[in-house]
């Protein structure tokens, strides 16, 4: 797999995971959270991920992350799970994936094939 | 809900790990993911225990993440007639795991429901430990459902 793929999927599991503890309806359902001085220790570690990425890359991610709540997403079927658009099938058809930084010709999002 | 997410063969009832890192393995590898899904699950999981241990008390933890490289969701049952320790909230060792690990494409709640519909029935078994006497997985999943259904 790509380095720079590696560390986006990195980057979005760890976004996703602050965001699922940091919101209310983590703490009403799950009854479980997180302290702040384990937040501030996790969004470091966040910022370690999002350092080894490009700078032009990470900028793109975050750019994305604001504007649809991720800057990565799986592609499944050969459809993107962020904006549901088929992609073209050169791309679906190519044996090699994930082994190249890719995005959907639609909305732009970073894509992973999963 | 239950029902449908979980099946027999995702059922452990004799674990055999001794420790942490060994029981999010022996419970991850029961979801059969390739090896590099594997290493990027365990590392998301191991990420959220070191925010706070899922260990929820009474010998019950819920191990939960979210993660790209996952296609569905997985619920793994784990038990461990010795107990593990998991750095439980009340410090006791672990008898009993509800691993669930999600793909992040339900940005909505239903993941977060799902987490707690779990937490409610592990808060729900340990007022019985008729848990730690069954000894086949399908009658496990069987009472797990029965106390899912209960209001």
């Amino acid at each position: 797999m790509d380095s720079v793929l590696e560390c986006l999927i990195l980057l979005h599991d760890v976004d996703t995971l602050i965001e699922d503890v940091t919101s209310p309806a983590y703490r009403e359902q799950v009854g479980l959270e997180a302290s702040e001085k384990h937040l501030e220790e996790l969004r470091r570690r966040r910022d370690e991920v999002a350092g080894r990425l490009p700078p032009e890359v990470l900028r793109q991610y975050e750019r994305l992350r604001k504007h649809y709540r991720r800057g990565i997403a799986p592609v499944i079927g050969g459809t993107c799970m962020n904006c549901f658009s088929e992609l073209p099938t050169a791309m679906v058809t190519r044996p090699e994936k994930n082994h190249q930084v890719e995005r959907c010709p639609s909305c732009g999002v970073f894509i992973y094939w999963g | 809900m239950l029902d449908k997410l979980l099946s027999a063969d995702k059922i452990i009832l004799d674990m055999k790990a001794t420790n942490k890192d060994e029981a999010l393995k022996e419970l991850l590898s029961k979801a059969n993911l390739p090896e590099d899904k594997f290493a990027v699950v365990l590392d998301a999981l191991k990420k959220r225990e070191s925010i706070g241990s899922t260990g929820i008390g009474k010998g019950i933890a819920i191990p939960h993440t979210r993660s790209i490289v996952l296609d569905k969701v997985y619920l793994v049952v784990g038990r461990s007639k010795n107990g593990i320790n998991f750095d439980a909230l009340d410090d006791k060792p672990v008898h009993l795991f509800f691993l669930l690990c999600a793909p992040p494409q339900d940005i909505g709640t239903t993941y977060l429901v799902m987490l707690g519909k779990i937490a409610q029935i592990a808060r729900k078994l340990t007022k019985s430990q008729e848990y730690m006497k069954i000894e086949d997985p399908e009658r496990f999943k069987d009472y797990l459902v029965t106390l899912y259904q209960e209001k």
